[in-house]
């Protein structure tokens, strides 16, 4: 009987002990991070970007590609860059074959629009790359873009490339991921030449800085939600 | 006088000996609980003749990371299927060991409006643990024992991309079970399982580590 009850105790002081030992656990974490510049476009004045977990659809335009240019093969390296910078797959830039099932166009400086502007004007400014997208008038979303050929889309944002600015097609690589940077919600530049995401970018592939920016960037309440 | 068995010979020579040949016993098929004596023994065995026992239930767990961004990644609830080896060493001990395996989904919960849970992909996991258990009633067998984790899941989420350094962790393992039936080897079957996650590399962006808790509930078929 005095067996019995002896392990009853220690049953009791096992289970106990067992209760406080996992209440003590605490899981796995990690800090949240802050960006290494500011990610905000001075234009702008708010932040963007993509529903998180979403597929964003990437055409490719091969109009007026120059020869021994490719822009699908830059855009595609652009976008396995840019995955391994984020750790919960926040975004997965996914190549499509047709601009109606794209939520991005991308296309040399030298091919015409495939979709509208909206109510925006497009930037005339005198750069490698233009990533653009027209804030709705009304609310924190973007227009969707309407596709010139008509019928149904979704664009929301057209990427322009211009391959004679850059004297190398790793530099154009680098121009292409850069502006990728941009669709996916950096809407600034970084004063570091380090960082892809620098005004003129010398670098191939997205720095700790570009990634730790994009980071905060897909976790902040998006000032518009594309 | 003890019956030189084959299992108390090697038993002699070493309980992992004990514990390999009790595993070949099972692979050739002994059945259940056909090995207990019908009347008590002159002296047990230090290992009896093993047992083989089926469990099915579902596993659900705690998160494997939750970033300070409000992102968390958990295991989804789960069916998991294990077998275990049993060999009593004593009137209410026996020793086990338990191989058991389940393929949660990975959730990843943004915690940001207008964003839902994505289903970030399958982890497999499969554990091996040696365990002994002891009868702390007629009906109910508590028991606790270490093993080992695989632990292996879509790339493209960080806690696993990373992957703490190894697919293999350390497990610690406890549980009861208690018995449905007294004429029929079916029990209900509690498990408490945790193991230690993040921080083992530089590049791990898991920088505290902490504990991924699992508890599996189920039904156990064998004495």
């Amino acid at each position: 009987m005095a067996g019995k009850v002896r392990i009853s105790r220690l049953a009791a002081v096992a289970a106990l002990a067992l209760a406080a030992g996992i209440a003590a656990c605490d899981a796995p974490t990690a800090d949240s991070e802050a960006p290494a510049y500011d990610p905000i476009a001075p234009a702008l004045g708010r932040s963007y970007r993509w529903p998180l977990g979403r597929v964003i659809g990437v055409y490719v335009d091969p109009t007026g590609a120059p020869v021994g240019t490719d822009l699908a093969a830059a855009a595609a390296r652009g976008a396995e860059l840019w995955a391994e910078s984020v750790h919960y797959g926040e975004f997965t830039l996914r190549l499509v074959s047709s601009p109606a099932s794209a939520d991005v166009i991308v296309h040399h400086a030298d091919a015409p629009l495939l979709v509208s502007t909206g109510t925006c004007a497009y930037p005339s400014i005198g750069a490698g790359g233009i990533t653009f997208f027209c804030p709705a008038v009304a609310g924190d979303t973007a227009e969707t873009l309407a596709l010139l050929t008509g019928g149904p889309g979704r664009v929301k944002m057209d990427v322009s490339v211009d391959r004679a600015r850059v004297s190398t097609e790793e530099a154009f690589g680098a121009l292409v991921t850069h502006e990728l940077g941009h669709v996916l919600g950096i809407g600034a530049h970084s004063d570091d030449v380090a960082d892809l995401m620098f005004g003129a970018p010398r670098v191939a592939a997205p720095s700790p800085s570009d990634g730790r920016t994009l980071r905060y960037v897909l976790h902040q309440p998006p000032g518009y939600t594309l | 006088m003890a019956h030189p068995t084959p299992a108390t010979t090697v038993a002699r020579g070493g309980r992992l000996a004990g514990i390999a040949l009790a595993l070949t016993l099972a692979a050739v098929g002994a059945p259940a609980g056909a090995q207990e004596p019908a009347s008590p023994a002159p002296a047990a065995p230090r290992f009896a003749r093993p047992t083989l026992r089926a469990l099915a239930g579902i596993a659900v767990g705690t998160p494997f990371v939750e970033d300070g961004n409000g992102t968390t990644v958990r295991p989804g609830v789960a069916p998991l299927l294990g077998v275990e080896v049993a060999s009593r060493v004593g009137e209410r001990t026996a020793v086990t060991l338990a191989l058991r395996g389940a393929r949660p989904g990975a959730m990843v919960d943004f915690d940001a409006a207008g964003s839902d849970d994505v289903d970030g992909g399958t982890v497999t996991t499969v554990d091996v643990v040696a365990g002994v258990e002891y009868a702390v009633h007629r009906r109910v067998t508590a028991r606790g024992g270490l093993g080992l984790l695989y632990l292996e899941g879509p790339a493209e989420l960080a806690p696993f991309r990373f992957n703490n350094g190894s697919s293999i962790h350390p497990l610690l393992d406890v549980g009861a079970d208690v018995r449905l039936a007294r004429d029929f080897p079916l029990a209900l079957a509690l498990s408490w399982q945790g193991y230690r996650y993040g921080a083992a590399t530089a590049a791990d962006p898991i920088e505290e580590a902490g504990v991924v808790q699992r508890l599996v509930v189920g039904v156990r078929y064998g004495r």
